[in-house]
């Protein structure tokens, strides 16, 4: 197997766990390389430079790091960059606020805010745009690279309280339909 | 110049503590704006979800006015809005269509590209309408900025549409559509009657405090010259907020127009284009709303503060707000 490195946000600390307790030795080919916390990703976090063929992490306080298939041949001879990053509803269903707000076609209590479709949608390109602009960015630069899409979230998680699971569920299939599709 | 003072004088308690409702045509942005900034209990009734982008915020219209509304320009716009607010009237199902896609003609740019839908439509309409009700039936002061007498309207159904049909979407019908241009009874009866109706609903208020809006016409369609038709509609408008005030409780008049428009400013508060407001003349309206209340201090923060939004982005110029009569500059007929 080819060593594959894996980037991206805080999320790779659970795919780390996962690598800790797996024996398959495969396993150990995988190397992690992380570059801060997902909420950077809501600004501009890096820059493309084209005739270099790189991507270079400009974050204050993420990694300093450019990436380019030339670096990662002579780093460690990855043969694939493996990206997590915040390209899923988790942050959205816990920081926005879905107990008062839901897409219009399913409001049902008075108190209850009707989200047209298109406003939804803005929110979930706001959450994910950045992350999605960095994969096409590597590339674009020549990168074999690979996305890796966060689970949905689990039932017990404490954001989902005074929330319509159903809400959740469908703000869920949203956003994994427009992450997909960009 | 600036040595001009005493303007205005609030006749009535307003205070930190006083819940503030604003609507009207475009400048009321920048009073809700303002009393943010300061502190002030403005009722946002509709606010935008969080994790709305800042972007987003004013896309969508959020935190302009106390619910999307949009632009309420007309008194009749006003009555009409109160009508649907406290049930006198319902709404009709109208839209109007663009490329297959939906706009509300009561709120033409509200959404960016308009709704998926006329149940999508009609969701958000009769939200923002539950929205103005809770907003009028829960503040201690209105306030209204006066913006036009030229208005256009359904003669199948007798409502206003504060936007000409066919301006942003849907098709202008001669014989259908209805233009009229208020005269003063016409403009006095029904804000008479918008106020009269929502203290009738709200027993103890709120008091109105009533302005008109400083910007002058971009197009006409009175027949008159652009610059000839300004000087009438505002006219109309300042006389008629004038005796309202005159002759309700708890109401008065604030002169955002003189302040802007008044010879002995020498149109220095507007843009070279003597047409949009510049900040500084937005922020010398609101100190001096802010120096009637006697009871604060003047040295308070600047105006231009978002309303609501969570993302930091650039302070935002007078002309970054929503105002569709920008739009009217751009793709409306000129004059």
């Amino acid at each position: 197997m080819s060593p594959i490195l894996l980037t991206g946000d805080s999320h790779l600390g659970a795919l780390k766990h996962a690598q800790d307790f797996q024996d398959d030795p495969r396993i150990g080919e995988l190397e992690f390389l992380p570059l801060g916390q997902g909420y950077g990703s809501l600004i501009d976090f890096f820059e493309v430079d084209k005739a270099a063929q790189t991507v270079t992490i400009t974050h204050e306080e993420w990694a300093n790091h450019s990436f380019s298939q030339q670096s990662l041949n002579k780093d460690g001879d990855f043969k694939l960059l493996v990206v997590s990053m915040p390209i899923n509803s988790s942050r959205i269903l816990r920081d926005c606020s879905w107990h008062r707000n839901v897409p219009w076609s399913m409001k049902k209590g008075a108190k209850e805010a009707p989200l047209s479709d298109a406003l939804v949608q803005s929110i979930i390109q706001h959450d994910c745009a950045k992350s999605i602009e960095f994969m096409t960015a590597l590339a674009s630069v020549g990168i074999k690279v690979a996305v890796i899409e966060g689970p949905r979230f689990f039932d017990h998680a404490r954001y989902l309280q005074r929330k319509r699971i159903d809400v959740c569920l469908e703000i869920e299939r949203r956003y994994r339909s427009f992450a997909q599709i960009n | 110049m600036f040595d001009i003072s005493d303007l205005w004088v609030a006749p009535f308690p307003i205070t930190q503590s006083t819940k503030i409702t604003t609507y009207g045509s475009c400048f009321a942005q920048h009073f809700s704006r303002a009393l943010v900034a300061r502190g002030f209990r403005w009722i946002d009734a509709e606010p935008a979800p969080r994790g709305l982008s800042n972007d987003s915020n004013k896309t969508f219209n959020y935190g302009v006015f106390s619910a999307r509304t949009g632009n309420i320009y007309t008194t009749s716009l006003l009555k009409q809005w109160t009508e649907w607010a406290l049930g006198h009237k319902s709404p009709p199902d109208l839209f109007w269509e663009k490329d297959g896609r939906y706009f509300d003609p009561f709120r033409p740019v509200i959404e960016p590209d308009g709704f998926g839908s006329l149940e999508e439509l009609l969701a958000s309409r009769a939200h923002t309408i539950a929205a103005f009700r809770a907003s009028i039936l829960d503040s201690n002061l209105f306030v209204f900025i006066l913006g036009l007498t030229e208005s256009w309207w359904d003669r199948d159904t007798g409502v206003e549409y504060p936007m000409c049909p066919g301006t942003i979407a849907g098709e202008f019908d001669d014989p259908k559509h209805l233009f009229k241009n208020q005269d003063y009874s016409f403009v006095y009866q029904n804000l008479h009657d918008a106020i009269a109706m929502i203290r009738k609903a709200h027993e103890n208020g709120p008091a109105f405090l009533l302005t008109v809006s400083p910007v002058p016409l971009t197009a006409t369609n009175s027949g008159n010259h652009v610059l000839v038709a300004t000087m009438e509609s505002k006219s109309v408008l300042r006389a008629v907020a004038g005796q309202i005030a005159r002759d309700m409780d708890d109401t008065s008049y604030f002169p955002s127009y003189e302040i802007i428009n008044a010879a002995p400013y020498r149109a220095t508060f507007f843009e070279p284009n003597l047409r949009s407001v510049n900040i500084n003349g937005v922020n010398h309206v609101m100190k001096t709303f802010f120096q009637g209340l006697q009871e604060l201090p003047i040295d308070t923060p600047p105006t231009g503060e978002p309303a609501t939004g969570t993302d930091d982005a650039p302070r935002p110029s007078s002309t970054d707000l929503a105002c569709e009569e920008e739009l009217l500059s751009a793709f409306g007929p000129k004059k």
